[in-house]
């Protein structure tokens, strides 16, 4: 008979986020410092980061999708098993009170895996090619997604979805007489962010729990950069104000639906810049824009704004060291690393200068 | 050599021949160097297509790398499947020098906006979106120089099949005809010189008896 272990024993964990806590530092501990991933950087070549990675807590992962080939696509595979399964784990040991709230968080890659079955079933894609674009890690299981994608078609999505009484149903139900008198996706997948960004501000507000704030503050910021992405992108889109402000995403701290449009009615990029000045991110926005200037990309105020959102989140972890803070971060840090360890394994097999891959990186 | 009919009948067929297999080297000399002058520039515009090409599809590809490291396979894989799309090209055709060339017109450019890409702005990075452009600009150029380079290529075709021609009727043709010609003047000839032979023996011969009669 199997001894009995310390981790068998049942405890109240309705209310209390130590036992949760312990086992998420205990988690922390585990993630790759800046050092490994320094090394992980320097390898000379794919096997040789394979074969780190392998040294690793990825070995189990990377071991079962290498069967696939020693190729990146295997070692994303891992990372995205990897990822899939800590976040069950994270759900598994959250006290009650807390899994709404994460739930709320992770919710968006259900939003990331609902957009491409939809495009999956739009472009009359296998069940096969779009299961391997997913990311199940959410509230929405493998095997519901694996139902999902086998719908075949955009109204059968949202059909499936309504008989099982998912609330994504409801904006892309709205949506779909939209979609089927242009046969065009992006306004159900933009009912579906407006819908996610609206319902996780409401979960927040109805909550008044010591995690909310912190919640709220992380969410708020989330939304804000997506609006700002988004206004980065509409500029000379030659949109009415209207249509302008069907793309504004509800709960941001600092971008108001008056500001999101003027931010796309902006003449360029400086005019972005020039309004952001009285917000959190005009810093990270003046500090990226020299490289902006002179390369002309948007992903360089983009990736600047990730790093932002990274070091808040994270900071979350010392704001509230006692409560859903840690998780959350965890979460965060966790999503970072696979980032950093997916820039470096690409970047390494297609010869990516060590320099740019090191600008890309998010180290914390 | 082929079996000639020594015949004056043959010797002006022969000649007629010849002086039309010079009338068409001289034709398909002018059609070849027609052919290179329009080779030559249709090369300098493929050349410079394939440049422009080559530096687009390494942007993309650049591109395509940074955003599979940084957003990961499955966000680009998703939105790719939203920016699927057909492409109408136009297929009409053109001759140059009696060549069938075909030229290739796109309906519309392959070239959308970040709003028309079938997927949402919102949620999809500016990387993925920067990549998805890049394509698209890679995939103007590869209609454009799919229609040049075919041009080129008929072009080139059409310029050795001629010069094979050319080089057919005065390595060949003209040669083998002035061969025959010479053999039949030379056979009419020796045939003529003969007959004056034979004709002042019939006339020795004659005088012969003429003169033993009297």
């Amino acid at each position: 008979m199997r001894r009995p272990r310390a981790t068998d024993v049942e405890v109240d964990r309705s209310h209390d986020y130590g036992y949760c806590n312990a086992r998420i530092r205990g988690m922390w501990s585990h993630l790759l410092d800046r050092g490994s991933l320094e090394q992980l950087v320097d390898a000379e070549t794919l096997d040789a980061q394979i074969r780190y990675l392998s040294g690793t807590p990825y070995k189990a992962d990377i071991e079962e999708a290498l069967i696939y080939g020693h190729t990146v696509a295997s070692v994303d595979r891992a990372l995205r098993a990897n990822v899939g399964r800590t976040w069950l784990v994270v759900l598994k040991i959250l006290p009650e009170q807390g899994v709404g709230l994460v739930k709320a968080v992770l919710a968006n890659w259900d939003i990331f895996d609902l957009k491409t079955i939809l495009r999956g079933a739009h472009t009359q894609l296998s069940q096969a090619e779009i299961i391997d674009s997913l990311m199940p890690a959410a509230t929405l299981s493998a095997a519901e997604l694996s139902e999902l994608a086998a719908a075949g078609s955009v109204r059968s999505v949202v059909d499936t979805l309504a008989t099982w009484r998912m609330p994504y149903s409801r904006p892309l139900d709205a949506a779909l007489p939209e979609y089927h008198r242009n046969g065009e996706l992006a306004p159900l997948e933009l009912a579906l962010d407006r819908w996610y960004y609206s319902s996780v501000a409401a979960r927040l507000q109805h909550r008044h729990d010591a995690g909310k704030r912190l919640v709220a503050s992380v969410v708020g910021t989330m939304v804000d950069i997506e609006n700002l992405r988004t206004a980065f992108r509409l500029i000379g889109a030659e949109l009415t104000t209207a249509a302008i402000a069907e793309y504004w995403l509800e709960g941001g701290a600092h971008i108001s639906q008056p500001s999101f449009v003027s931010l796309c009615e902006a003449a360029d990029i400086e005019g972005i810049l020039n309004a952001m000045r009285r917000t959190p991110y005009a810093k990270t926005l003046e500090a990226a824009a020299v490289t902006y200037l002179q390369e002309g990309s948007l992903s360089v105020l983009e990736r600047a704004l990730e790093n932002l959102t990274t070091r808040e989140v994270l900071a979350a972890r010392r704001l509230d060291p006692l409560g859903v803070g840690v998780v959350v971060a965890f979460l965060w840090a966790k999503q970072n690393e696979v980032s950093n360890i997916r820039i470096a394994v690409t970047g390494r097999s297609v010869g990516l200068p060590e320099e740019r891959m090191r600008r890309e990186l998010i180290l914390v | 050599m082929e079996e000639v009919r020594p015949t004056r009948s043959e010797l002006l067929e022969r000649r007629t021949q010849m002086q039309l297999a010079r009338q068409g080297m001289d034709l398909l000399k002018r059609k070849r160097d027609a052919l290179l002058v329009e080779f030559m520039d249709t090369v300098d515009e493929t050349m410079r297509l394939a440049r422009e090409l080559e530096s687009n599809t390494a942007e993309a590809q650049y591109a395509l790398t940074i955003a599979r490291a940084v957003d990961g396979l499955v966000a680009v894989h998703s939105a790719a499947m939203a920016s699927r799309g057909a492409i109408t090209v136009e297929v009409s055709g053109i001759k140059i020098m009696g060549v069938p060339v075909p030229v290739l017109t796109k309906a519309d450019s392959t070239i959308r906006g970040p709003l028309a890409r079938g997927y949402s702005v919102v949620g999809i990075s500016s990387r993925v979106d920067h990549t998805a452009e890049r394509f698209e600009v890679m995939l103007e150029g590869v209609v454009e120089y799919a229609g040049r380079e075919t041009r080129l290529r008929r072009v080139g075709e059409e310029i050795q099949k001629t010069s094979r021609r050319v080089n057919a009727l005065e390595q060949v043709t003209l040669p083998t005809l002035s061969e025959q010609v010479n053999y039949i003047r030379q056979t009419l000839d020796e045939r003529a010189r003969e007959d004056l032979f034979r004709l002042k023996k019939v006339k020795k011969k004659i005088e012969r008896k003429k003169s033993a009669r009297n």
